[in-house]
């Protein structure tokens, strides 16, 4: 396991890496990142992907366990929009700033689902952390391959579960030209699982 | 009845709303209405009110993409004039600012507008006396000219864009402006034709030769491109028509020397349009190379997110405080960083000269992205020293703004000693259009920035018929105008001198 403390290192590290290996001339001609916009939305969804990938803050015990999961997330959340806009030089800084609510809607639902497996983990016993660790990953970054599945053995199209997938809806709406709250499955994931976590907790360190 | 309280609030209102200075509408219009030439611009007199205790005016001539600004002093209260180039078309207008306030004025548009045509040529006339002028020379359909009093003469060449030629028709010795020289030459200097009764001369202008023109003797000088035509005042007078005259010197001008009139509809100027929208296919943006300042924030970030949690953790035993310092370090770095100043804009130019001898002046041909949705303008300060530059706004491709930039007198592009003469449509004993391509195809001495101006001008111009030497040139590298976080990008250019049918 990852420490704790060094989770918003391991954001910030991935994106300044990233970004230098994606600037450098051919691989980005190959990539075909030809200007500095196209290096920012390649940025943004490596930083999406992150918020999948990344393990959520370790178990903590007593009462401030939600505070101190929620402080990482806000260092997490605050460190990687920081190395994006580091690269605000090659494009204007809007095509990161617009993408922030979704970012944080992300990184608060993966953050979340994490907190709620701890708390039941702690509660009931059992992998509950990896459980719904495996669950987050298969509704935020597979509808896309649902999608495909339904079109070619069902004929049925899944686009509305777009808003599910941040990758989806950020490639669908590279300009962030979505409405504010399109992406509310991801924010009402996050308040449901803070919540949960939170009654959990609550409930857990009653005497 | 309206109660004496509500209406002097309704008068209050009214007094607020309206501007401190009102442009006299009645008074103010096209100097040279009802005629003007569309697409061009033309001299404009704006008459307004300066309220008491204003010093300074500043006019506007607002046209899509391009605003003219000219400074007026105010010595006194009262009724002020002042004289503009406004584009004739639409959306555009003329605005007058006052310490702050504003009013706009819309003139109305020509009602015999002068398209540019190779059979009539529009002239502006000066003389001391215009009533008599008219008489004399009695302008009529294939020579529409308008008719300004020599105190009228414009000292800026700007003013006489829309124009084919300019004639100065003096009888005595009418004392002209002192910046109407300078203004003709710029004027002669882009090709257009001047016809003088006295002894105006350009500064560098050829030597003269001696023709005679519908039994009238005239003495022709070329100021580059452009050309000057000397008559005496008493033999135009006696001429049977005078008018013929002047009109066979103008098609001795403008066609090149040439029995018939080029083919094709007349270009504005002498460089023509190009022949297509979005001629300009642009290069991708310049991407400019990473400044200290993102060194710097890249460096003080990763150095917070790896040492402020383990420094915490030393100071305190406590999980929270770790987290606050990435946050509190990640917030400072992203405020810099979200203030630099972005990619510089790319604006590209390539750029046509017309050449003879030692004056010159020069088309450019200026594109733009349209940066966050709104367009640039290109302003200009009419009362500014330096090149006397005029654009205009040319069809672009989406997302793009385009201009077409005349700058008269200019200082001579340096050319190549080779070049291509271009004689009825034909180069080196091909056509125009295989000698373009196998110049876009690089197996010429142009390169590619070159062959592509080169085509333009090629296929705009030698199925008029016209002859010309070519050559590639090196381009400025001067900014057109001053703009911040911009990148000036040219792409090629090159230098044209006219050949006459009749050399």
């Amino acid at each position: 396991m990852v420490p704790d403390r060094f989770l918003p290192a391991i954001s910030v590290t991935t994106l300044l890496a990233c970004g230098a290996v994606l600037s450098v001339a051919p691989w980005s001609v190959d990539l075909g990142i030809d200007s500095g916009k196209t290096l920012l939305l390649a940025l943004l969804h490596i930083e999406l992907a992150l918020t999948l990938l990344l393990p959520g803050p370790g178990p903590q015990a007593g009462r401030r366990a939600l505070p101190v999961q929620g402080a990482w997330l806000a260092a997490c959340a605050t460190s990687s929009s920081a190395a994006l806009l580091c690269f605000a030089y090659r494009a204007q800084p809007e095509v990161v700033l617009e993408v922030r609510g979704l970012a944080l809607a992300c990184w608060a639902a993966a953050f979340g689902v994490s907190a709620l497996g701890h708390a039941l983990q702690s509660r009931l016993g059992g992998p509950w952390a990896l459980r719904l660790r495996l669950i987050w990953l298969a509704v935020a970054a597979l509808p896309v391959l649902w999608h495909y599945f339904a079109l070619e053995y069902a004929q049925r199209s899944l686009l509305h579960l777009r808003p599910l997938s941040p990758h989806w809806l950020l490639a669908a709406f590279p300009d962030g030209a979505w409405t504010p709250l399109e992406y509310w499955p991801l924010v009402a994931l996050a308040a449901a699982t803070w919540l949960a976590a939170a009654i959990l907790t609550r409930q857990g360190t009653r005497p | 009845m309206i109660s004496r309280v509500t209406a002097l609030a309704l008068l209050l209102l009214c007094a607020a709303a309206a501007p401190a200075q009102a442009i006299d509408a009645a008074r103010s219009g096209l100097l040279s209405a009802p005629r003007a030439r569309p697409g061009c611009f033309a001299p404009l007199r704006v008459v307004f009110e300066a309220p008491p205790g204003a010093t300074g005016a500043l006019i506007e001539s607002v046209s899509p993409g391009v605003v003219l600004t000219r400074q007026v002093n105010l010595s006194r209260a009262g009724a002020t004039e002042a004289r503009i180039p406004w584009f004739v078309g639409a959306g555009s207008f003329v605005r007058v600012s006052i310490s702050g306030a504003s009013a706009e004025f819309t003139p109305p548009m020509p009602a015999r507008p002068q398209l540019p045509s190779y059979g009539r040529h529009y002239t502006a006339v000066f003389a001391p006396d215009p009533a008599a002028a008219r008489e004399a020379l009695r302008p009529g359909d294939e020579w529409p000219c308008d008719f300004f009093s020599d105190s009228e003469a414009f000292e800026d060449w700007r003013m006489l864009d829309g124009y084919d030629a300019v004639m100065l028709f003096n009888p005595g010795s009418a004392a002209w402006p002192a910046g109407l020289a300078q203004a003709l030459t710029d004027f002669a200097s882009l090709g257009g034709a001047i016809i003088t009764t006295d002894n105006f001369t350009p500064p560098k202008a050829t030597a003269p030769t001696t023709l005679a023109l519908e039994d009238v003797a005239f003495s022709r000088q070329f100021c580059g491109a452009g050309a000057v035509y000397r008559v005496r005042h008493a033999s135009l007078l006696a001429a049977t028509n005078p008018s013929r005259a002047i009109i066979a010197a103008l098609r001795d001008h403008r066609w090149h020397g040439a029995d018939l009139p080029p083919s094709g509809p007349a270009p504005s100027r002498a460089i023509s349009e190009p022949h297509a929208r979005a001629w300009l296919v642009p290069l991708p943006p310049h991407e400019p190379p990473a400044p200290p300042l993102f060194f710097a924030l890249c460096g003080l970030l990763l150095l917070a997110s790896l040492l402020a949690p383990v420094l915490a953790a030393r100071l305190s035993r406590r999980v929270w405080p770790g987290a606050l310092a990435v946050f509190l370090a990640s917030l400072a770095v992203a405020g810099p960083a979200a203030l630099q100043p972005g990619p510089p804009v790319t604006i590209e130019a390539s750029q046509v000269e017309l050449a003879l001898g030692d004056v010159a002046s020069r088309r450019s041909f200026v594109t733009a992205p349209v940066a966050q949705g709104s367009a640039l303008v290109w302003a200009v300060n009419l009362d500014a020293a330096g090149p006397r530059l005029l654009p205009r706004q040319a069809p672009a491709r989406v997302q793009y703004s385009a201009w077409m930039v005349d700058e008269p007198d200019s200082k001579p592009m340096r050319a190549a000693a080779q070049g291509f003469e271009l004689k009825a449509g034909s180069i080196s004993g091909e056509m125009f259009r295989d000698f373009a391509a196998s110049a876009r195809r690089g197996q010429t001495s142009l390169d590619e920035g070159k062959a592509l101006v080169l085509d333009w001008w090629l296929e705009a111009n030698a199925y008029r018929g016209r002859d010309a030497t070519l050559r590639g040139a090196e381009a400025s590298t001067q900014p057109l105008t001053d703009r911040e976080n911009a990148h000036w990008r040219f792409r090629g250019a090159i230098s044209v001198t006219p050949l006459r049918q009749d050399r």
